[in-house]
This record gives structure tokens, C-alpha cells and sequence, in this order.
């Protein structure tokens, strides 16, 4: 209170009004009187600025040049993105692989870690917690996956390939990872596999926040089912935590590629799945071409605010 | 509320199949490893494998001969000089080393002697031989031990003495300056290492020290204690020594009467009968470990431990050495046979009894213990020492050396007295010996089965196993009967406790007995049970192979004095700790270099990607030897996580100097202008010989015209490339010939595809390249501005690759080592030093059994043989940042040095002496490779390939070959494509990538016009 008088006295020596200035004294002033907030707030926006912010503009500067790492870079405006969407065949593939992959593992993922979250917590206590840890392991380590390339192994080791050519069903080895046929599928049912992530958590942790209250209220005033408690109660209590897994299952939908990776090699057969952080990766890591590989980022940045701000209408739709 | 309990089941049902999906993971996890060791195997023609495996066994033979009577008359003294037949450079010198007209035997051909002797009966054999380093002031010796192949009327008699070990003597460089000793005792109280820029102490040179030594023929593989003994009729024998590895001087060899070693009992009951009794209480001769005064091997060295606060010497901070041995895992004195020897002076009228105790760790072999045998004076003082223990823990302990039972007491007398401890398998020889035998014979066991009935046998399908191979049926029974006997007496030695070990016995065991019991039914249920107990119980033999063990000091005094200190207590600890925290903020220990600055010098810094070992090992090789030969360079070297480069370079941090850069890594450096031209140097005519012509065609492009200026941009550092493995007893149990081209390699395919064998092929662009370049194709065209798949040469050589799949139906995805260990896989193709360092260690049982040889060639209108295979190199490159700071000729100093051949020999080496026999390296130095511990039979495999190596060029955009190439074959593979059209469809792809790349970059590169 008494940091607030004396700042208010201080005002008083000098009354300045607030037509009297322009819009950056005025701006300046009132920095100066609320430093103590910027010098808290200083050493996250340097770190926000100088990882974030910063890299986002130059990766958008270098979309317009040529540029290798090593020499410097070569102004070429709109030519990237000319070739981009004009003259590369592997980028549309790799969109539509994107695309198809956000719509199958984005909304898929999410709902089930919704209902998911929504079963377990209908558990006891106890096994609630075993149960929220088994369905949690694996997305804690990528590495995770591995398990799945052993199952599908192209040798007639694999235990899948080993079960089918038991039971006659297979003459030889299906090359899982190397067939075009068969890597969007288990990629896909992988990326669900691992996506039951924080997520999830965050939705386990928002279904035992509803109070109870409120469920009672709701009988009284005539709710039917189970379906319309979730609908009208639970989901609109935990609008936040809905908001945070959406963005995190978009995000992670757009950003699949090192699964795709570890399972099908890089880069995948004939380009089968190969997405946009593949042609991202591949541009940036293997040829070298730092400004290409710049351009092929802005448009997956666009693409994933673009969605973002999508989920964020259809969720303002909840319980309405 | 319905519903509710609803949701409560469908939780549940989903959540056990979670948990149970877990489960398989956690299973499937558990692959097995393969880790560790075994000796060097040796190659020959297949026939020989057969011979191997008919060879007698030393415990038979001893069983058989054994109750024959035994000579007992006077030594049978052969002079070696008198030899019959001697090969090839061999000669007599008529003075080496005090001795005169002794025989120098090369590394290379067998010598005969002819003897007659007297009477039928049973004979022991000694050697006398010097392990000869220089012949005619020439270096004839490298870093291995000698190995000989004993032979007796032409015939191997049993199947040890076929590599009979012969050790060297190898001692430290030290001034006497540097040793401080004690003045009353004489004992060596301090060695006073040099040390580097850093104040750590730097471990001294070795050098040999060949003294001329007496051997005994006894057990190389270490399972039996004892000299060997011999059968001979009345008459005339031949006596034969083939070499396998390394030249030696032979003075004589000597038949002579069976010796025995009196007991501990006897041992003792003799001295007190000569009146000899315990040493005065007083006198504790302390004596550090790491001051031996002679080792078996180059690589067994003194170390620095800084784990314990009370290893002496020890400091916080500088890293002292401090004890001798071989850490877990390390190959230094773990192997049989190698040995330490360490002097000690007893001062005058301090004679009597003593005992010899140590600080030790072994930590190597949980729940058992080390052995070692003990020499005092060049003898084994009684039976039992040969059977010294060291029992497990993970801490350090200080004991007695005891085996077991007995604290034992030796009688010193006053004076000199020299004292050695070699590695054995003591107690768990025998048991060892009789698994390693069981494990044989379970493996071909195992292959009649494949035989019979593929990898994968189905359990409901009638194979009538009894009736086709009843012999082996009725062996699994009784095998399994050894193998629980063998586990009964592992559980008894380590008192009473079951181990992993046991466990690892007894699967094997119980599985056997099950097949054996109800053959038609559980063979083919149990089959691949089996084979991964056979695998888990071959990788456990080569862990007790394994006996490393870390001496700290000696305390030699009378029974009753305190015993060396395990670990230090809590404050020794704690203030070891706090100390090493102190120091950690005032010392640098992240770079590994020895920087000095000064006037005149010129400091470099070279940056490395390899483990942190190999760092350790490159450093102290920079420290002990760069220094001397350029002493106005001063090295900093780096350990670097790979993908550091580039963003060092690009904010101009980079190092001047940079190793392990993978050939298109350098070219794609080399065209953005980031990497040094090296044609210019001073000296590059000189290092252009080191390597192999293959070697340089991956970094040599011509600039701006394919006739213009030829630029090389790196030096070569590891080349690797494939050859034929195979396995000798299968190839001979089906009659086969190792095909030379592969014209036979197709004729031999039905007869492992109707067997049920596999064969292994990789499927990507080296084998195609090499079919292109076998054919005379090369795989750019235009001097590197297009590629070659349009052309008839490479779509035949790829129709070629691809038919072994589709015909064939090669496995695209294969574990080589294990099916090849199996033997599913008889015959496979693969990168040479790989899977020859797996092999070595991972499947000792199968040693003699595999060979390598040339990957087949294709027969060419002349009718000569195209080898070619494709060779893939890493090489080291100076930045061009180095031109900047003026230490580019400094930085191509030291690769020039690095890639000497003297220096690359001794990096092998260190290699395989942290690494064991796996750690050989594929060093692009010829002399260097070659240097290496190969046989003689090895080498000749390797040379052939190397004879015939050829390399791609590397060219900007390269890496769109391999992906397309990968896609094209797996068109063919998946989807019936036709080979040539699949592989036809990309090279519009490919060239116009490198067209883009072309106009992309400033820098235009060329294949030089005189390369293909």
C-alpha cells in the first residue's frame, strides 16, 4: 500500500494529464512507473525473445534467400515459394501426408485421451494411479517406439511377421517399415499409441476439479444420462484444460516426423510418409538449403496458428 | 448407476491390455547382448574346419594315454639349428642375445625337427625361444603375442597345441633417474612420471624386452593347470612348429620326463624341515602395484584410479598413476595368459616366511572370483598356486593371496626375488572347458535340426525326428545331464549360491532334457527357446573370459600384520570428495589437450567426435609422441558431439583441424568453400603414398572443368568396405566350394535354398555399385554432371542385385550376426571389420569354424576376375578458418602425423587393448592395417580385397542416389516392378537434383577426367 502512496504522490507533483502527451511519453511514463513490473517480467521476455521470437523472424528473413549455413545468404524474394507450391512434387505429397496425419492422430488422439481420461477416472483411487501411469509411459520417452518396430520387423523375426508366418498366413516376411502399403497406417497407429500425453494428464486433472456440487444440481434440475452430465457439466468446467490439449494435440499432429523416422527410416519409402517436417529435415539437415528449408517452416507455421485458432472456435462451442 | 459400472468394466478390460502390452515390451526389451571376447580365429580352406572339429580334445587324450607309463629318463635335447625342413627366410644366427647358432623363425611357414626316442612312454615338451623384435637392425615384430601350431609326425595331437601362446617381454621406458628406492630395503619406493601440460602424469612408452625365456607346453586356453604331456612310441618322430602369428628365435626343444608340483602341505613341511621359519614381525615391504618391473603385452600399463580416496598415490585433481591392471571390461591382463611380473628385495636377515597380500578390485565377474597363477622366481611354488582367487566385489578389498582355502605363507630368502601372477581360469577351467564343449555340440546339434526342419519349425507338423537323427536325440540327453552336473559344481565353488550363471546353465539343460524326452513333439516347439539359450550361454562364457582384475600395492610381511585397507572411511572419502568439488571449479578438464603457449609456438585446436576412450587414447598418444617431433605445436584437442561443426564454423569458432568428417560431409564442406584445398602443402606428396588409390577418389574432384586443376580436400582416415564371410563347416558338411565368382555363387544357391539356409545381402548402393563397377560401369556419367541409369551396365548390375531377392527371396531385413552364429546364415556379405570384430567375440565357439574371403567376382571377356568392391572412407579435414589464423600448415602437420603409419599402428593397438580383439580398427593407413594382429591367412584375405577396392566419386548431391536407388529396389521387391525400368524412372529425378545443385553453388565440381 505504501509503495502505492508514494508512487501516487509522486504522480501528484507533476500533474500531467494524459492529453497533454503523446502517445510514447505517455507510454514511457507509465513504463517507468510500473518498472518494477518490466524488471520481472525482463528476464523471461530476453529468453522469449532471443530463442522464440527471434528465430521465428529469421527463419521468415532467410525464406526469401538462398542460403547454406556457410556462405552468406543470397536475396532471392518470392522464389522459394514459387518453387515451393509450383515445382515441388514431394512438398504436396508431403502436405497431404501432413494433413492426413493432423486429421487422423489431432482429433482422434484427442478424443481419446478425453474418454480415456473420462473412464479412468471413474476408478478407485488407487488404480486410478497405476492406470493413469500405464496409459502415460508411453509417451514419456520417444525412444518408446522401438517396441513397435521389433513387433513389426521386416525379419521373419519380427513378432508379427513371426505369428502370421506361423499360422500359414504369410509365405514370407512382410517388410512393414519398407512397404508403402502398410508405413501411413502403423505410423499412424503409433503416433495415437504415444499421443496419450500431457494431454491427457491435463484432462485427468480437470475431471477431478468439477465439483460435486455441481453434479447434484444438475440431477435435480433433470439431467438424464451420463452423456448429458459430460456434455453439460463436465466439459464446460474444464474448458481450460480442453484448450491446452487441443493446442497440444495439434501441435503435436503437425510435428509427428521423428516417429516416422525412428520406424520407417529417413526418408520413408517413396516418400510415404513423408510429411512437412520430413521435407523440412530434409532440405535443412541433408542438402544444405537453409532458405528453402525456411520457407517449407513459415508455411507450417502458418498452417498450425491457422488451426489453432480453429479448435479455438469449435471449443467455444462446448456445452452450448 | 448402470452405467457407471459399465464404464468401471470397460476401464478395467482396457487398462489389462495396456498393462499387459507393457509387459511385451519390457520383454522384448531384453534382446540379447553381445559383448565381449575371445582369442584371435584363424582362416584356411574349408577342409580344415572338418580337421578342427575331428581334432582330439586334451581331455581325451589325457584319459586315453594317460596310464601309459611315463619316461623317466634324461632330457632329449633337440638343437633347434638341426632343424629338417625350414621355411621360407628362416635362418640361423650365429649369435642373438648370448646364445649362439640359434634358429630365427619368420611369422610365416612351419620348421620339422626329427627325434628318436628311446623308449614308448609319455613326454613333457619345453621350448627355449626369444621373442626376436629386430632382425638385421630391422623391426620384424608387432604387437602380439607369438602362436605356433605344435605338430608331432605331421598330425595336430590334440586340439589345444594348435595355438600354443608364447609371450613377450615388454618393460617401461624409465630413466633410472626417475626411480626412487628405498635405502634400506632397495625396494622401488616412488617412480616419478613425466608429466604433461596439465600436471597429470603421463604413463611411460613401452618398449620389448625379449629375454630369452623357457616354455613349457602347456594349456593356452587356460582351462587345465599342468604341463602338457606327450604319447611317443620307441623310434623316430618328426616334431613340427607352423606359425601363425609372429617370428620368434628357437634355441632348443627339449623332451623331457613329467614333472609334478609338490602340494602347499608338502611345500611347507619341506621348508620347516630345512629349518626356515616365519619373517621377523617387523619387516612390511610395501610395494605399489603399478611399479612392475616387466608385462606380457604392450598395453598392460599402469592407470590412474580416481574412484577410491585411498589408491596411492592419490590427488583430487591431478591424475596420477596409480595401479596396474584391467578394468571391467577392458581387455588389460584379463585374457589367458598375459601376465605382470613385479620385483622384490628381502634386506638380509630378513629371511623366512611371508605373505604376499594386495589391494585389489575385481568387479568383473559378479558372485564368483578372478584367478590368477603365481610364479615366484620363474616357478610355480606348489599345485595350488596355480589356483589363485580374487573374489568379487564392487569395492576394493585388501586379502592374502589365498585359493580358497588357504592363506598361503611363501619362503622368501634374503636377496632379489621376482614374483608373477598370470591370468588363468584357476577352479572354473575344467567347468568352463566342459561348457564350451557342451555348447559345441548343442550347436551342431542345432544345425542338424535346421536341416531338417528350417528356422522355424512348425510344431504341429510331423518331422520324425527319432527316426532321422536318433544319435543326436540320444546326446541332447546326455548333455543335458553334463550341463546340470556342471551347474551343481559352479553352485558348490561359489558356495552354495545359485547365480545368474547357473541359470543361464540350466535353461539350456532343462530345455535339452524336454526335446530329448518327447523329440516329436517339443523339438520344434523349443527349437528357437534353445537358440537363444545357446546364444545367453556362449555370451556368459565369454564374460568369465574375461578376468580383469586392478592391483593397487603389495604388502609383503609376515601372517599376523594388518592387511590392506578395502576402502577409505567416511572423512578420508568425504574429503577426497569435497576436495575433488574444489578443484573443480579452478581446473579445466573438458578439453583433452596439453596446450602450452609461449614464443613461437602455434596452437591448433582439432576437434573429434569419437568416444570419449578414443579420446583419451589419441591424447595420450599426442601427448606422448606429437610433442617430440614438432615441438612448435601445441594440439588442443576437443571432444565434439557431431553436428557441432557446423554451427561453429558458421559463427567462425570452428576448430582448425576436424577428424572423422564422412566423405560427403567433406565435399558438401568443400563446395560451400568451408574446407581446405590440400594439394598445396608441404608434404602432401609424401602422405598421398600412406593410402590405398580408392582411398582419395571420394575427396579429389576437379574444379570448374573435368580437366581442370584437381583439388583433394581431406585426408583418409577409416576406410571400410565388404567382403565374404562364411562358415566353413557348413560349407564343408554340404561339400561346397567357397565360390570365386558368381556365376558359382548362383550354382551353389539351390542347394542353401533346399537346405533351408539363408543367405545374407545388403541391398543398397554398394552392392549395386559394386556389380556396376565389377562389370566396368561407374555410377556418375559426364564427369559427375549425370548419373549412369540410363546406361545397360548399371540397370544389368542392378537386375542383377535385385534377382537374388526375387529368385532367391534373400531376406531384406536380417540379423547377420546371430543367424550367422546359428547358422542359419552360412554365407553373407558384409562390411569386414564389423562383423569380423563381432564374430571374435560373440561367438568363440565357432572359432576355426568361419572364414572371410574376396566377395565373389564377375568373370570378364577376357576371362580374368573383377573383384571390385566399393570402399567408403572418413577422412580429416583443415577448415578454412585454419588459412585465416595461419595454422593450416601446422594443422596438416599433424595429420600427417596422425596418419603415419607408426602412429595409426600404435593407435590399433591401444585400441585393441581397451577394446580386446573387438576394437580393431579400420584404419586407412595400408602399413598400419597391415601391422595389425591379423594371421597370416587373414592378412592374405584382406590384402586380396584390398587389391581390388574401387570408390565412387563423391559429388554435390549425392545424397538423392542412395534414397532413390533404395526406392527403385523396394518397387521391384514390393510391387513386381522390372528392375531396369525401376530404376530407369529416377534419373530424371537425380539429374535434375544435380542440375539444381550446379546452378546453386558457386563452386562448380567435377569428376577429374583420368577417374572413373
Amino acid at each position: 500500500m505504501s509503495e502505492k502512496a508514494t508512487a501516487a504522490a509522486k504522480n501528484a507533483k507533476k500533474p500531467v494529464a494524459r492529453k497533454e502527451m503523446t502517445m510514447w511519453q505517455w507510454t514511457w511514463k507509465e513504463m517507468k512507473r510500473n518498472y518494477v513490473a518490466y524488471l520481472m517480467c525482463a528476464p523471461y521476455y530476453l529468453i522469449f525473445t532471443t530463442f522464440t521470437i527471434l528465430p521465428v523472424l529469421l527463419s521468415l528473413f532467410f525464406s526469401f534467400t538462398i542460403f547454406n549455413m556457410i556462405e552468406a545468404p543470397q536475396f532471392i524474394f518470392l522464389d522459394n515459394y514459387m518453387r515451393l507450391f509450383l515445382d515441388d512434387d514431394i512438398f504436396i505429397e508431403a502436405v497431404a501426408n501432413t494433413l492426413i496425419f493432423a486429421v487422423m492422430t489431432g482429433p482422434v488422439s484427442y478424443l481419446l485421451s478425453l474418454f480415456t481420461a473420462w473412464f479412468i477416472n471413474e476408478l478407485p483411487p488407487k488404480i486410478r494411479a497405476v492406470v493413469t501411469l500405464i496409459f502415460y509411459a508411453p509417451s514419456l520417452s520417444t525412444g518408446m517406439t522401438f517396441i513397435w518396430k521389433v513387433i513389426f520387423d521386416g525379419d521373419s523375426y519380427g513378432y508379427a511377421n513371426s505369428i502370421l508366418m506361423r499360422l500359414d498366413l504369410i509365405q514370407e516376411p512382410i517388410q512393414f517399415f519398407k512397404n508403402e502399403a502398410y508405413v501411413m497406417p502403423l505410423c499412424i497407429v503409433v503416433a495415437l499409441w504415444t499421443s496419450l500425453g500431457v494431454s491427457f494428464l491435463s484432462f485427468i486433472g480437470g475431471l477431478q476439479t468439477v465439483p460435486k456440487d455441481q453434479f447434484e444440481a444438475a440431477a435435480v434440475d433433470g439431467i438424464k444420462n451420463r452423456w448429458q452430465e459430460l456434455w453439460y457439466v463436465t466439459l464446460p468446467n474444464m474448458k481450460q484444460q480442453m484448450l491446452f490439449g487441443a493446442v497440444m494435440a495439434i501441435t503435436q499432429s503437425f510435428n509427428f516426423g521423428t516417429i516416422v523416422n525412428d520406424l520407417a527410416g529417413f526418408p520413408s519409402v517413396n516418400y510415404a510418409a513423408h510429411t512437412i517436417m520430413h521435407h523440412l529435415q530434409d532440405y535443412g539437415g541433408q542438402r544444405f538449403e537453409v532458405g528453402y528449408s525456411s520457407a517449407i517452416a513459415t508455411v507450417l507455421f502458418i498452417m498450425m496458428v491457422g488451426s489453432n485458432m480453429l479448435v479455438n472456435k469449435v471449443l467455444n462451442k462446448v456445452g452450448q | 448407476m448402470e452405467n457407471s459400472k459399465l464404464t468401471r468394466v470397460v476401464a478395467m478390460v482396457l487398462s489389462v491390455l495396456m498393462v499387459a502390452g507393457l509387459f511385451m515390451s519390457v520383454g522384448a526389451a531384453k534382446a540379447p547382448l553381445m559383448t565381449t571376447a575371445a582369442k584371435e580365429d584363424e582362416t584356411s580352406i574349408a577342409n580344415e574346419a572338418l580337421e578342427i572339429l575331428g581334432d582330439a580334445k586334451w581331455a581325451e587324450y589325457k584319459e586315453k594315454f594317460g596310464s601309459q607309463p611315463n619316461y623317466a629318463g634324461d632330457d632329449i635335447v633337440i638343437n633347434a639349428a638341426d632343424a629338417i625342413k625350414l621355411p621360407e627366410n628362416a635362418k640361423v644366427l650365429s649369435e642373438l642375445d648370448g646364445k649362439t647358432n640359434v634358429l630365427y623363425l619368420p611369422s610365416e611357414g612351419g620348421a620339422t625337427w626329427t627325434v628318436t626316442v628311446p623308449e614308448t612312454g609319455l613326454y613333457a615338451m619345453d621350448f627355449i625361444y626369444y621373442a626376436i623384435s629386430e632382425l638385421d637392425g630391422v623391426k620384424i615384430s608387432k604387437a602380439a603375442d607369438i602362436e605356433r601350431t605344435l605338430r608331432i609326425d605331421g598330425e595336430v595331437p590334440y586340439t589345444e597345441v594348435r595355438n600354443l601362446l608364447m609371450t613377450k617381454t615388454w618393460v617401461d621406458k624409465l630413466d633410472e633417474s626417475q626411480i626412487e628406492y628405498d635405502a634400506a630395503t632397495g625396494n622401488i619406493v616412488k617412480i616419478n612420471y613425466e608429466k604433461d601440460g596439465a600436471d597429470n602424469e603421463r604413463r611411460p612408452s613401452k618398449v620389448e624386452a625379449p629375454v630369452w625365456t623357457e616354455y613349457t607346453v602347456c594349456d593356452p586356453t587356460g582351462y587345465y593347470n599342468g604341463e602338457f604331456f606327450f604319447y611317443l612310441e620307441a623310434g623316430e618322430h618328426t616334431i613340427t612348429l607352423e606359425a601363425q602369428k609372429e617370428p620368434m628365435a628357437l634355441e632348443s626343444i627339449t623332451l623331457r620326463a613329467r614333472e609334478s608340483l609338490v602340494t602347499y602341505k608338502e611345500y611347507l613341511a619341506m621348508h620347516r624341515d630345512m629349518g626356515h621359519t616365519r619373517a621377523p614381525q617387523d619387516t612390511v615391504i610395501r610395494l605399489e602395484a603399478e611399479y612392475y618391473t616387466a608385462t606380457s603385452s604392450s598395453t598392460i600399463y599402469g592407470q590412474n584410479d580416481s574412484s577410491s580416496s585411498i589408491t596411492s598415490p592419490q590427488h583430487a585433481s591431478y591424475s596420477l598413476i596409480n595401479d596396474v591392471g584391467g578394468r571391467n571390461g577392458s581387455y588389460n591382463w584379463s585374457s589367458v595368459g598375459q601376465w605382470i611380473e613385479w620385483t622384490v628385495n628381502i634386506p638380509s636377515g630378513k629371511a623366512g616366511f611371508y605373505t604376499i597380500n594386495s589391494r585389489f578390485l575385481a568387479s568383473a565377474l559378479e558372485g564368483l572370483f578372478v584367478s590368477r597363477r603365481l610364479y615366484i622366481d620363474g616357478e610355480i611354488p606348489f599345485e595350488e598356486a596355480n589356483n589363485l582367487e580374487f573374489l568379487y566385489s564392487d569395492g576394493w578389498q585388501g586379502a592374502a593371496f589365498t585359493d580358497g582355502t588357504n592363506e598361503f605363507e611363501f619362503y622368501l630368502s634374503e636377496g632379489t626375488h621376482t614374483f608373477k601372477l598370470e591370468v588363468n581360469y584357476g577352479n572354473l577351467g575344467g567347468l568352463i572347458a566342459e561348457i564350451r564343449d557342451c555348447v559345441t555340440a548343442i550347436n551342431a546339434i542345432y544345425i542338424k535340426i535346421l536341416q531338417i526342419s528350417g528356422t522355424d519349425p512348425d510344431p504341429y507338423m510331423d518331422y520324425s525326428y527319432y527316426k532321422r537323427i536318433p544319435t543326436e536325440i540320444a546326446e541332447m540327453r546326455v548333455l543335458s545331464k553334463r550341463l546340470y552336473a556342471v551347474s551343481e559344481q559352479i553352485t558348490e565353488i561359489s558356495g552354495g549360491k545359485s547365480s545368474s550363471a547357473t541359470a543361464t546353465i540350466e535353461n539350456v539343460a532343462r530345455v535339452l532334457e524336454t526335446m530329448a524326452a518327447d523329440s516329436e513333439r517339443k523339438i520344434a516347439k523349443n527349437f528357437s527357446a534353445l537358440k537363444s539359450y545357446i546364444g545367453n550361454l556362449g555370451t556368459w562364457l565369454n564374460d568369465v573370459g574375461q578376468q580383469a582384475l586392478i592391483l593397487d600395492y603389495f604388502l609383503i610381511q609376515p601372517t599376523g600384520n594388518e592387511l590392506p585397507k578395502g576402502e577409505g572411511n567416511f572423512f578420508q572419502n568425504a574429503w577426497f570428495e569435497l576436495q575433488k568439488f574444489a578443484y573443480s571449479f579452478i581446473r579445466d578438464n573438458s578439453s583433452f589437450g596439453s596446450v602450452s603457449e609461449g614464443e613461437g609456438i602455434t596452437k591448433i585446436d582439432v576437434w573429434t567426435t569419437v568416444s570419449r576412450e578414443y579420446a583419451q587414447i589419441i591424447r595420450s598418444i599426442v601427448d606422448e609422441s606429437f610433442g617430440r617431433e614438432y615441438p612448435n605445436i601445441s594440439i588442443n584437442l576437443k571432444l565434439v558431439t557431431a553436428g557441432t561443426l557446423l554451427p561453429a564454423t558458421l559463427s567462425g569458432v570452428g576448430p582448425d583441424v576436424m577428424m572423422d568428417v564422412t566423405s560427403s560431409d567433406c565435399i558438401n564442406y568443400a563446395v560451400r568453400g568451408a574446407v581446405l584445398n590440400l594439394t598445396g602443402y608441404e608434404g602432401f606428396d609424401e602422405v598421398q603414398t600412406y593410402f590405398h588409390d580408392s582411398a582419395w577418389v571420394p575427396v579429389t574432384v576437379a574444379l570448374d572443368d573435368p580437366s581442370g586443376e584437381v583439388a583433394v580436400y581431406g585426408v583418409p582416415e577409416k576406410q571400410s568396405f565388404s567382403v565374404m564371410f562364411y562358415r566353413k563347416d557348413i560349407f564343408a558338411s554340404l561339400g561346397l566350394q567357397v565360390p570365386n565368382t558368381w556365376d558359382e555363387f548362383n550354382a551353389i544357391m539351390p542347394i542353401l535354398v533346399s537346405q533351408n539356409y539363408l543367405v545374407g545381402m545388403p541391398h543398397d548402393t554398394t552392392i549395386t555399385n559394386m556389380f556396376i563397377y565389377q562389370n566396368g560401369g561407374s555410377l556418375y556419367t559426364n564427369n559427375g554432371t549425370t548419373i549412369s541409369f540410363d546406361q545397360d551396365v548399371t540397370l544389368d548390375a542392378f537386375t542383377q542385385l535385385c534377382s537374388f531377392f526375387t529368385t532367391y527371396r534373400f531376406p531384406l531385413t536380417y540379423d547377420a550376426a546371430n543367424r550367422f552364429r546359428s547358422g542359419e546364415m552360412p554365407v553373407f556379405i558384409g562390411d569386414y571389420i564389423t562383423y569380423f570384430n563381432q564374430f571374435t567375440i560373440f561367438a568363440p565357439e565357432l572359432k576355426g569354424l568361419w572364414g572371410f574371403t574376396t566377395v565373389p567376382g564377375t568373370v570378364q571377356d577376357d576371362g580374368s576376375v573383377n573383384k571390385s568392391v566399393v570402399a567408403a572412407i572418413n577422412t580429416i579435414v583443415i577448415m578454412m578458418d585454419a588459412a585465416d589464423r595461419g595454422t593450416d600448415q601446422a594443422g596438416f602437420n599433424f595429420i600427417k602425423w596422425w596418419m603415419g603409419a607408426t602412429v595409426q599402428g600404435q593407435y590399433a593397438n591401444e585400441l585393441v587393448a581397451l577394446l580386446g580383439p573387438a576394437g580393431k580398427y579400420a584404419t586407412a593407413n595400408m602399413d598400419a592395417f597391415y601391422d595389425m594382429s591379423w594371421t597370416a591367412s587373414e592378412l592374405a584375405e584382406i590384402q586380396n580385397q584390398f587389391d581390388n577396392l574401387q570408390a565412387v566419386p563423391e559429388m554435390p548431391g549425392s545424397y538423392i542416389i542412395a534414397r532413390n536407388v533404395e526406392f527403385a529396389f523396394l518397387n521391384v521387391y514390393n510391387n513386381d516392378y522390372v528392375p531396369s525400368e525401376a530404376l530407369q524412372d529416377y534419373t530424371s529425378t537425380i539429374n535434375a537434383e544435380f542440375q539444381r545443385k550446379r546452378d546453386e553453388l558457386k563452386r562448380k565440381f567435377y569428376v577429374p577426367s583420368n577417374t572413373k
